[in-house]
């Protein structure tokens, strides 16, 4: 930009403060959006990426195929890494990780005590292969020793800033010692964990005869990695899990009538491409291309805003156009100082998009619904500014090429002559722009309300059982859960406390599914797979199931234990049972039908389950007595919660001294599946309140242009009689055609994206066609908000004396 | 009595200047008269027309309007007794370029709320007596100045009002033609339309039947 440049484009910015204030806010919180947005993509595509071999490392997946019943698993057998590496060329290395899924209480020699579901075993050589930076301790005695390595998150709750190497640090009666410290793993690494051991234990001890090591290939529980050459063709193991199978597995799976295949998996692309059961939390692609949309659209808006403010513009800078043509300036020239302006403002707005994401980041819990994948100290670097300043150079350009081209036609002469007004073809052009920002703000608001519908939709829907005021407490270790009776005694003394039963299972948890001979419809048993979960006495009481027919377990039959069953009606439908009571399962028999009741997320159909009773703690192995877990489910009165609360923890306390009470509500741990859509909604409903925004910026500063530019026809019409009313309705009417237009198109899309993409994951889901009220709310709202933007707007020259319009030129 | 007033007066103020456009006018206009306002440039002709034709508000003063004071009546209160007694003739014409003519004869009616068979009517009728019938779906930059002006006349009487104000209505117009929009002012003035004028014209100003001679914001004679 000339020095010339640069000062007309500064004093042009002075004199029309706010068409000013409009392109830069419009901007930077479009630059916000996008750096924002630009910023947890790139989180989320570099998934795992902080490993420099990440490359070479592949994840292991594999199949089971039991008689036609088909299972996927992340996890695979015990030995699968191991063999393969032995036995084929092509596996360089393998590390395996077994991740513990549930709460450990870790106890420090200081006699800290805090609860970690974040805990895992790994192979010797995990960080050979696996990045990890290391605060405390030597990396290079790591394959020397058994190591214990420690987060920096996890030794500062403990002991601050000391170094922990050496500490001990003891869970259900493990003593272990810190060896190793490492930097907290990046938000974007699929596996997480905060304790990280060698798995040289003898829990993991692989038997050393050929055929039972043949024999663990049938159950899994490891993630397996291996160490393949870079650019490995993945559809070559094929070859490798045939053979694989052929030479340890054939025999076994003839018999069992079942089958096993495995096939790996590029580390990069695990988080948003893998598909398979018993997997680390894994991400959703169409969530990527959902803010990637939106992110689109943001930069759209806030573009069109630009081109439609300065083509509208044009009427006031003819005169400037046309004095500098006169004066000899080329179209050239011309159009590099427009251009030049378009750029000048969107680094303006650079800038203050800058501040706006610090704030953003700071002030508001936004990062939060990112899931926390945007580091702050990132905003700084210096290569992320320079492509942010080739970003706003790129969006300068975009958007000022078309008022460039426009601004630099006009003729000198009917520019000086005053009689230039903004085109035809540039007001078709800015209706079909304004028409598209429309069409993105209702698309996104109508998403917004349908996500809110079918949240609550999910939360009002009868689950089958009563939610409210059911506590669930955890109890832990087999000596705790074997003195529940009593426990369960004392505390019905209370008054506020209904009811206490047990479940080995908590809501929205996988639950055991097992295979049970169970007779068919004409009594002939037959081995079903099916949900099987044990509870204690009064289970269907305390969770307020309905009692559909027969009865539920009795404390007085002691035969209950084992061989009583209850099943839901999803079950005698399963089954095609005419009568349920009596019918077998595993033996014992059918004493209870109840309704169905949702034990899981909406987002899974309902299943067919079986009940059993809890049958206690003696079929425990003694080692794994002290990982045992049961919940307590106990009902308790809506009122004095607190009070109950206190005393529920007192009477823990004495009755575990060992471990902390740990509890929540039902309703709370319901409300938790469905958190990612919980946060979805939030984003959506913050970017479609910033499109709307930047929308009806764009919306005042062009209505003023419109207004201004029909000032006399405004005159002539108020003296012919003209109501004030009729003057903003002429003015507007415009507009709301465009917004009635774009809505329907907006509607069309939106009803696609979420019946297609986001309902989808439901099982239990709004039905869309009922509630195509959304769209028209959707697109009243975006009229209402134009209507009253390009009102106030025109209010006061509709209002004016009629002479102070025909007098305007 | 059509229009009474008494000390009529308007001042225009800006930052530093304050410039007294009418000074204390007493003016009257009688049923069927045809009255024109003659004067220099600058001597407050169209702002006194402005205001008795409710399009400005007079900054002190009364006026009577078929007998109401409408001198500190709101902008909404003057456009609904204008729509319904003042037809407008303008210099400039100011007829609405993306209208044609009959939509632009049209509008009062519409504003007025006339149900569209009469309008088409009353419009048709209009546009017939004025000899432009073949001009209803002509836009304004189709015709001759006299034309244009026709139609803004047209539109000026299509809701048969009880005052016609013409602000300098020859003013953009040769002579064949203007003599041809003052025989028509005439002509409805015969037919009983009460007329008032602002005019440079001593010619023109011949048509009228009583001529008055602003000079400063004083009337000097009437």
């Amino acid at each position: 930009m000339s020095s010339t440049v640069l000062k007309t484009t500064i004093r042009n910015l002075y004199r029309e403060k706010v068409y000013a204030v409009i392109n830069i806010a419009g901007l930077s919180l479009a630059i916000a959006c996008c750096l924002i947005l630009g910023l947890y993509l790139r989180s989320q595509l570099s998934y795992d990426k902080h490993n420099t071999k990440y490359k070479q490392i592949y994840r292991v997946v594999n199949e089971f195929n039991f008689g036609g019943k088909i299972d996927t698993f992340a996890v695979t057998p015990q030995l699968l890494g191991q063999m393969l590496k032995e036995e084929y060329a092509e596996v360089k290395d393998y590390v395996r990780f077994m991740t513990i899924n549930q709460m450990v209480l870790m106890r420090s020699d200081n006699n800290k005590a805090f609860y970690w579901d974040t805990t895992a075993f790994a192979s010797k050589n995990v960080f050979d292969y696996f990045d990890h930076k290391f605060i405390f301790g030597d990396p290079k005695t790591i394959k020397n020793e058994r190591f214990v390595a420690v987060s920096e998150s996890f030794a500062k709750k403990y002991w601050g800033n000391e170094n922990p190497i050496g500490k001990a640090i003891t869970s259900e009666n493990n003593t272990a010692k810190i060896t190793h410290v490492f930097a907290d793993l990046p938000k974007n690494s699929h596996l997480r964990y905060d304790v990280l051991q060698s798995d040289d234990i003898p829990f993991f001890n692989a038997p050393e005869d050929a055929n039972q090591r043949r024999q663990t290939l049938w159950s899994v529980g490891f993630y397996t990695y291996l160490i393949m050459p870079e650019d490995y063709d993945i559809s070559r193991f094929k070859d490798i899990s045939d053979s694989f199978y052929k030479r340890h597995m054939e025999d076994m799976g003839t018999s069992l009538k079942a089958t096993w295949r495995a096939w790996i998996q590029p580390l990069a692309t695990i988080h948003y491409n893998s598909d398979v059961g018993y997997d680390q939390p894994t991400g959703n692609k169409h969530y990527l291309y959902g803010f990637t949309a939106v992110g689109i659209f943001i930069l759209l808006v806030a573009c069109i805003n630009y081109m439609n403010l300065a083509t509208a513009r044009s009427t006031k800078r003819a005169k400037e156009v046309g004095m500098r043509k006169i004066l000899g300036s080329g179209r050239k020239r011309l159009i590099i100082q427009f251009m030049g302006e378009a750029i000048f403002f969107s680094i303006v707005a650079l800038v203050f998009g800058y501040i706006l994401v610090m704030l953003a980041l700071t002030q508001t819990p936004i990062n939060g619904l990112l899931d926390n994948s945007i580091v702050l100290k990132d905003l700084y670097k210096p290569h992320l500014i320079l492509w942010m300043l080739g970003f706003s150079v790129a969006l300068g350009i975009i958007s000022g090429i078309y008022p460039a081209l426009y601004l630099s036609s006009i003729a000198p002469l009917t520019a000086l002559g005053g009689s230039h007004k903004a085109g035809k073809g540039s007001i078709r052009l800015r209706e079909v722009l304004v028409l598209i920002q429309f069409m993105i703000s209702v698309c996104v608001v109508a998403c917004t309300l349908l996500m809110i519908l079918q949240m609550r939709f999910v939360s009002n829907m009868p689950l089958g059982f009563n939610k409210e005021n059911r506590l669930i407490v955890t109890l832990r270790t087999a000596d705790v859960i074997d003195k529940e009776p009593t426990l369960k005694k004392e505390l019905l003394k209370n008054s506020n406390i209904l009811g206490i039963s047990l479940s080995t299972d908590v809501i929205g948890n996988v639950q055991a599914i097992n295979a049970l001979q169970i007779d068919n419809k004409d009594g002939v048993a037959e081995l079903v797979t099916v949900k099987n979960t044990r509870v204690g006495n009064d289970f269907i009481d305390v969770m307020g199931i309905k009692l559909k027919e027969g009865r539920d377990f009795s404390k007085r039959l002691l035969t209950d234990v084992g061989e009583a069953y209850i099943v839901n009606a999803a079950m005698v439908k399963k089954m095609g049972w005419d009568q349920a009571l009596g019918k077998h399962i595993q033996g014992g028999k059918v004493i209870g039908v109840v309704e169905d009741f949702h034990y899981d997320s909406l987002k899974n159909a309902l299943d067919p389950i079986v009940l059993q009773r809890y049958n206690g703690t003696q079929n425990i192995q003694a080692q794994n007595r002290n990982l045992a877990i049961m919940y307590l489910i106990v009902n308790i009165k809506g009122e004095n919660t607190f009070k109950t609360l206190s005393f529920l923890e007192e009477k823990f306390a004495e009755f575990d001294p060992q471990h902390p009470f740990e509890f929540e509500f039902m309703d709370d741990s319901l409300n938790k599946l469905y958190l990612d859509e919980q946060k979805q909604m939030e984003l959506i409903g913050i970017f479609a309140a910033v499109c709307i925004f930047i929308s009806c910026m764009g919306l005042f500063g062009l209505a003023a242009f419109t207004t201004e530019q029909r000032t006399k026809e405004i005159g002539i019409r108020k003296v012919i009689g003209a109501t004030t009313m009729q003057i903003i309705t002429m003015l507007v009417r415009t507009i709301l055609l465009l917004v009635v237009g774009g809505s329907v198109i907006a509607s069309l899309i939106a009803y696609y994206a979420m019946d297609e993409y986001w309902l989808i994951d439901f099982a239990y889901r709004i039905n869309i066609n009922m509630y195509l009220w959304v769209f028209v709310v959707s697109a009243l709202i975006a009229a209402t908000v134009a209507y009253l933007t390009v009102a106030v707007q025109s209010f006061k020259t509709a209002q004016a004396n009629p002479i102070d319009a025909l007098r305007y030129e | 009595m059509i229009i009474e007033t008494s000390k009529l007066t308007k001042v225009y103020r800006t930052d530093e200047v304050e410039t007294t456009a009418l000074d204390a006018i007493e003016f009257n206009l009688k049923e069927g008269e045809f009255v024109s306002v003659m004067g220099p440039s600058g001597c407050g002709k169209s702002t006194l027309l402005h205001i008795l034709g409710l399009i400005d508000n007079p900054t002190e003063g009364s006026y009577r309007f078929l007998g109401e004071e409408v001198s500190k009546y709101s902008e909404s209160k003057r456009a609904s007794l204008r729509k319904a007694n003042i037809g407008f003739v303008f210099q400039s014409f100011n007829l609405i370029d993306e209208l044609t003519v009959y939509e632009n004869v049209e509008l009062p009616l519409i504003y007025l709320k006339t149900p569209s068979n009469e309008r088409k009517a009353k419009v048709d009728k209009v546009l017939e007596k004025l000899d432009m019938a073949n001009r209803g779906k002509h836009f304004p930059r189709q015709l001759s100045g006299g034309q244009q002006q026709r139609a803004a006349v047209a539109r000026a009487i299509v809701n048969e009002p009880n005052l016609i104000l013409a602000d300098e209505p020859t003013g953009n117009l040769d002579s064949k033609n203007s003599i041809e929009v003052m025989n028509m002012m005439k002509g409805l003035n015969e037919e009983g339309t009460t007329i008032l004028m602002v005019t440079h014209s001593d010619e023109m100003a011949k048509f009228s039947s009583r001529v008055i001679q602003l000079l400063d914001g004083k009337v000097v004679s009437q």
